[in-house]
């Protein structure tokens, strides 16, 4: 059924047609070479908006990190600038209780100037604890050995940064604080005056990050080098197991980009680590939502595609129709030839190999026209010829001449000759006509003029003279008929005839070569140098040359040429009083050739 | 050249057709796809002083609206008692067709008529912390208070040395979470011979103040009462500012459910002595989360434990604990 359709479809449209051929090729092999590069230029942009997102991500990602880094030393400077408070230095020594509000003011202006410090305290090395906040009040019993911050600055002696907690020191306060804390050294004396806490407020950070996004579900957190998390918007999340990040993966890279896999889904950490503080500020991104840039790629990639398709199919036709229509043209010429219209020429200027072909088949039916033109006219001018020779045979003055002689011989009673005449004449025309053929054997021909000189040896008598020497394995070779007896007849009427005392002819047919040469020779009045160019020359049509009998002779050589070419003919060689040999060069083929007509 | 003019206008008209009708096939599907509606009802909306549990659940409905690119609308009464007006909430959502309610019911009952509207109307329902009593089967997150009411009430029973007299105190009669914590409560103290759980049942009514009174009331009605079971947030608040004021801190020991900041500082200072702390940043989070998922048939309804964590003194500022009990949100 199917298949049906498609057969019809095909011998509709003519679809195995090149043009169809082309068209479709063109345009599978461009929408193909399209296909590859939407598809490398899709993945490569693909490529490179993932790299400038992981580049901006990372920029991104470190520039928090500064900025808390940053932070943080402000923060270290508070310290180091309370580590150089004369007031706080003397209290430490002295104990002079007289200091103690001033040391409290001191350590509120910092908290006043600033509003990310919630408060600060000092612990002193003896245990006196000043806050400066004198509005809150310090929980009883506090054992400061409890608190992570404080136990590390003790004992590591150096500025510490805690993870992000909940401060206990105060009744009713409960604030998410990221706690530095430091052992404070006196730059005066070798004593350490005490711990030193400065509570920075967590929105700080919680603003800093929060703010990032990146993308739709992307997120920043941040986790200290132990892996407790500082900061992360999905706590909660993480705290019941909805939500994992892998810590392992954090910890143990290098900064840069990683990507995990959660929930199925590729994600993408992009961490950097602090020098100063040792946290890691990493952002986790998900693949999606870098690749939803690739949907608008997919449209433009799309149009870009169609319209490439279309164009492609257009070009091709274009391009099939610019080769193939002059084809068509080629054909449908090359048709009105079959038909046997010869007179047509193809209108193709293009200067390419259909050019060529075109101008090469104009050249060969120009060709083939004048051929057949030609041979048209050889043709007509052979039926002229052998007309104008068979003409030459009823001549009317010879007949009658010889009828004459016959009367003549009956009257004195000679009947043996009047037998031998009427014999030899009666011979002559049927031979002459040789019903119809064009051709007859070597034989037959000198047969032929064998009677015509017997006749004319009867009124001539012992005037003429002759003599036939014939090869014998070319008699019956076949050669045109009636070219011997219109030589023999000029040799008679224009050589022996006006010669007193008479003459000889001398004919014979000899193999030479690939040739039959005839000779007819005789020892008349010959002719002169004038008179043998007369006798060729085309177009003369002189009464006086008429007279000369070189109808006969001009009709002769034209017909050899006409059947045999021009590579044969006749040859005439005379001297004047001496005579004329005339050479007849015809073809030795046992076959005849040529008489197509 | 000219030949060619008809046969290229075809093939470029051709491609713009097909493109425009590509990019208007494609603006349209996108126009069907808007971003899906959620209605999150409540008990009670209202942020009052030190009352921040729905604040919490409303933090983790906004996570997973980010995540999962939805809408969120919170609502709710001013506070729990106020069924009717919870009732007409519901009714003005249904109006708006979302893709799905989630209800945390004030009233287990009362509720079940629009309960049952949600669901005729094509919307998925969601309970959270509260049940209603629907029939067709809907997901449910939070807190298994029987088991934990249960858990709270074995520790109680260690506490006071296996013996005397126990009070209850819940906050609105008929929500189903209240019905359950304190029938968990009562059934595993009935195992104990020596602890008498009194009959009545007082109710706090959403009211602080309320609870405060109730409290006062059970101490003057029986004054050798060893532990007051309050069963949320307020009826705790309201106990231990009782047991403050009557200085029996060390006399009474008091447990129950959920945490504020109050609540903290009054186990710091001994005043309260277990609490069951629920995740009400989960309830919000995976409440959001279950309602896409069901309206998208990504799964079946069932029943999701948030889990809820033991709080004492000892354990009060482990990092896990901090963040539950305190929200991110400095005020």
């Amino acid at each position: 059924m199917l298949k049906n359709l498609l057969i019809k479809l095909i011998d509709r449209y003519n679809l195995k047609s090149i043009q169809v051929l082309i068209t479709f090729s063109f345009s599978i092999l461009i929408f193909f070479i399209i296909c590859a590069i939407a598809f490398l230029s899709y993945h490569i942009t693909g490529t490179v908006v993932e790299e400038n997102t992981n580049e901006y991500v990372y920029q991104l990602v470190k520039q928090v990190n500064n900025d808390i880094d940053y932070y943080l030393k402000t923060v270290e400077t508070i310290s180091e600038n309370i580590r150089y408070n004369n007031d706080l230095n003397e209290y430490v020594r002295t104990e002079d209780q007289e200091l103690e509000k001033d040391i409290i003011s001191d350590l509120n202006t910092y908290v006043e100037s600033r509003n990310d410090i919630i408060n600060i305290v000092f612990i002193s090395n003896k245990g006196k604890v000043f806050h400066n906040n004198l509005q809150l009040k310090l929980k009883d019993n506090i054992n400061f050995e409890d608190f992570e911050w404080y136990k590390k600055a003790k004992n590591e002696e150096k500025f510490v940064v805690s993870e992000s907690h909940i401060q206990r020191l105060f009744e009713s306060r409960y604030k998410w604080v990221v706690s530095c804390s430091t052992l404070l050294k006196s730059p005066y004396y070798e004593e350490n005056l005490g711990v030193l806490l400065v509570d920075i407020n967590y929105n700080l950070i919680n603003d800093m990050v929060s703010s990032i996004k990146l993308g739709q579900k992307g997120y920043v957190f941040i986790v200290d080098n132990n892996g407790d998390i500082v900061y992360h918007p999905k706590q909660q999340l993480l705290y019941s197991g909805l939500k994992s990040e892998d810590m392992d993966t954090i910890l143990n890279s290098e900064d840069g980009t990683k990507t995990v896999v959660e929930d199925r889904k590729k994600k993408q950490y992009t961490i950097t680590t602090s020098k100063y503080s040792g946290w890691k500020v990493v952002s986790s991104v998900y693949m999606e939502d870098i690749l939803s840039y690739k949907p608008n790629l997919d449209r433009f990639f799309f149009i870009m595609g169609t319209l490439a398709i279309f164009i492609s199919i257009f070009i091709s036709v274009l391009i099939s129709r610019s080769i193939l229509h002059p084809i068509k043209k080629l054909v449908n010429t090359m048709h009105q030839v079959e038909e046997g219209n010869l007179n047509v020429s193809i209108d193709i200027k293009n200067d390419n190999e259909i050019g060529e072909l075109a101008k090469a088949f104009n050249l060969m039916t120009n060709r083939v026209n004048n051929l057949v033109n030609q041979n048209k006219k050889i043709e007509k001018n052979k039926r002229k010829n052998e007309l104008r020779a068979l003409q030459a045979q009823i001549n009317p003055h010879f007949l009658y001449n010889t009828l004459d002689s016959i009367i003549w011989m009956a009257e004195s009673k000679n009947y043996k000759a009047v037998v031998t005449m009427t014999s030899a004449l009666a011979k002559l025309f049927r031979i002459s006509i040789s019903k119809g053929e064009q051709y007859i054997t070597v034989a037959e021909e000198i047969e032929h003029v064998e009677n015509y000189l017997k006749i004319q040896k009867i009124r001539y008598g012992d005037h003429l003279d002759y003599h036939i020497d014939v090869e014998e394995d070319i008699k019956q070779n076949k050669i045109i008929k009636l070219i011997i007896q219109p030589i023999v007849e000029n040799a008679i009427y224009h050589g022996i005839k006006n010669v007193p005392g008479g003459g000889m002819i001398d004919i014979s047919v000899k193999k030479y070569d690939n040739k039959i040469l005839i000779t007819i020779a005789d020892d008349g009045v010959g002719m002169s140098k004038q008179e043998i160019n007369l006798l060729f020359s085309k177009n003369q049509e002189l009464p006086k040359e008429k007279k000369l009998g070189g109808v006969g002779v001009r009709n002769v050589d034209n017909r050899i040429k006409l059947y045999y070419g021009e590579d044969y003919g006749l040859e005439i060689e005379s001297e004047i009083y001496e005579g004329t040999t005339v050479k007849a060069w015809l073809p030795n083929n046992s076959i005849i050739g040529g008489d197509n007509i | 050249m000219k030949k060619y003019i008809v046969p290229l206008s075809i093939c470029i008209s051709l491609a713009m057709l097909l493109i425009i009708g590509f990019d208007l096939a494609k603006s349209f599907k996108h126009h069907t796809k808007e971003k899906p509606v959620v209605y999150m009802i409540v008990k009670s909306s209202k942020p009052s002083e030190g009352f921040e549990f729905w604040e919490i659940v409303k933090m983790g409905a906004d996570v997973a609206a980010t995540e999962l690119d939805v809408d969120v609308v919170f609502t709710g009464p001013e506070d729990e008692t106020q069924v009717e007006e919870q009732i007409r909430l519901i009714r003005d959502a249904i109006k708006q067709k979302p893709t799905a309610i989630v209800l945390a019911a004030t009233d287990y009952k009362k509720l079940r008529e629009v309960g049952q509207e949600v669901i005729s109307n094509g919307i998925t329902l969601i309970t959270i912390d509260s049940q209603v009593d629907v029939d067709t089967d809907h997901s449910f997150i939070g807190t298994d208070n029987i088991g934990a009411s249960k858990t709270i009430a074995k520790e109680l029973a260690g506490m006071i040395d296996n013996k005397g007299r126990v009070a209850v105190m819940s906050y609105v009669y008929g929500t189903s979470t209240s019905i359950e914590r304190e029938a968990g409560f009562r059934e595993v103290l009935k195992e104990y011979p020596d602890i008498d759980v009194i009959e009545e049942t007082w109710y706090s009514n959403g009211s602080i103040d309320i609870a405060y009174e109730k409290t006062k009331e059970i101490l003057k009605k029986y004054p050798d009462t060893k532990a007051i079971f309050g069963a949320n947030e307020i009826c705790i608040v309201g106990i231990g500012r009782a047991i403050e004021e009557f200085g029996l801190k060390d006399e009474v020991v008091v447990v129950g459910f959920d945490s504020n900041e109050e609540i903290v500082s009054r186990i710091e200072s001994g005043i309260i002595d277990k609490i069951v702390v629920q995740k009400p940043f989960n309830m919000g989070y995976q409440g959001i989360k279950e309602a896409i998922k069901i309206a998208n048939r990504e799964k079946k309804p069932e029943i999701i434990d948030t889990g809820a964590v033991l709080i004492d003194k000892s354990n009060l500022y482990t990092p896990e604990n901090q963040k539950l009990l305190f929200s991110f949100e400095n005020k």
